[in-house]
C-alpha cells in the first residue's frame, strides 16, 4: 500500500515520463544512454519531492529538475567511465514499428544542432519545442519573459541554419 | 510566403521531436521502484554519513594535536616561570 505522497509521486511520474525522456534523449551522446539520465532523474525527483511545495507548477518543477539532473549527470557519467546502477523497475520496451529511416535521421539532425548550442539556450530550444509558453520558459531557466523572446530570434536562426541544408 | 516556409520547418521539427518518445515504450512497476529507490537513497545517505564521518574524524585529529601542542606550550612556560622564580638556572 502507497502512502499519499507516494502515490502522488507515482502519478507524476507516470504523467511526465515522455517529456522526461524526451529531454534524456536529446542529452544522451554515445556512450550514455538515455535511459541512465532517465533514472537519475526519476531519483533527483524522488530525492527533492519532499520539498515541493507547490510553488510553481508541477511541470515546472519536473522541467527544471530534468533539464539539470541531465545536464549533470552526463558530466558525472563521463567522469565515472560511464557507470551507473540500473533501477530494476524502470523498463523500456521497444515499440514494435517499423523502423523508419528518414525519421531516425531527422531527429540526429536535430540532436546535432541543438547539442552545438550553449547550454542555456539549449534548455530554451527545448523547452520551446515542448511548446511552453514564454513565461513558463522563463520560470524554469530564470530568465525575464522579453529576454526569452529575444534569445528565441536568435536560436531559431542559428538552429535552422544548422538544420535545414541537413533536412534537404 | 518564405514566413509560412518558416513556420511549417517548425512544425516539422516539433513533430520530430514530439515523436521522439515513441521510441521506447517505459514501463514503471511503481511498487517495486519506490522500494528501489528507498533502498537507494538510503545508500546515498550512507555514503553522506561516512563521508562526513571521515572529514569530521580528519578533522578532530588535527584539532587535538593542536591543543596538545598549544597546552605543552603553556606547561613549558609555566615550568620555566617557576624555575626562574626559584633561582634554579637551566642546565647548560
Amino acid at each position: 500500500m502507497q502512502s499519499p505522497s507516494e502515490q502522488t509521486f507515482t502519478e507524476i511520474l507516470e504523467d511526465n515520463k515522455d517529456r522526461i525522456f524526451r529531454i534524456c534523449r536529446i542529452y544522451a551522446v554515445a556512450p550514455i544512454e538515455p535511459e541512465d539520465l532517465f533514472q537519475e532523474v526519476v531519483f533527483q525527483i524522488w530525492k527533492s519531492f519532499p520539498t515541493f511545495k507547490n510553488k510553481s507548477s508541477i511541470s515546472t518543477w519536473i522541467y527544471k529538475i530534468g533539464l539539470n539532473v541531465c545536464y549533470s549527470a552526463k558530466l558525472k557519467l563521463e567522469k565515472n567511465n560511464h557507470k551507473m546502477d540500473r533501477l530494476e523497475s524502470i523498463k523500456f520496451v521497444p515499440v514494435d514499428v517499423p523502423r523508419d529511416e528518414d525519421q531516425q535521421d531527422k531527429y540526429q539532425a536535430l540532436q546535432d544542432c541543438i547539442l552545438k548550442l550553449n547550454e542555456i539556450d539549449k534548455s530554451i530550444i527545448i523547452l520551446y519545442l515542448e511548446e511552453l509558453p514564454y513565461k513558463e520558459i522563463a520560470a524554469i531557466t530564470g530568465l525575464s519573459e522579453n529576454h526569452i523572446a529575444v534569445k528565441m530570434k536568435r536560436i531559431r536562426k542559428i538552429l535552422l541554419d544548422c538544420i535545414t541544408p541537413k533536412l534537404k | 510566403m518564405f514566413e509560412q516556409e518558416l513556420n511549417e520547418e517548425w512544425q516539422e521539427l516539433k513533430e520530430i521531436w514530439r515523436n521522439s518518445s515513441r521510441t521506447k515504450k517505459i514501463n514503471l512497476e511503481m511498487s517495486g521502484l519506490i522500494n528501489e529507490l528507498k533502498g537507494k537513497m538510503s545508500q546515498f545517505e550512507k555514503d553522506a554519513i561516512t563521508r562526513d564521518i571521515k572529514q569530521i574524524t580528519s578533522s578532530i585529529s588535527q584539532f587535538e594535536k593542536d591543543s596538545i601542542a598549544g597546552d605543552l606550550k603553556k606547561i613549558m612556560a609555566s615550568i620555566h616561570k617557576i624555575l626562574r622564580m626559584l633561582g634554579i638556572k637551566k642546565e647548560k
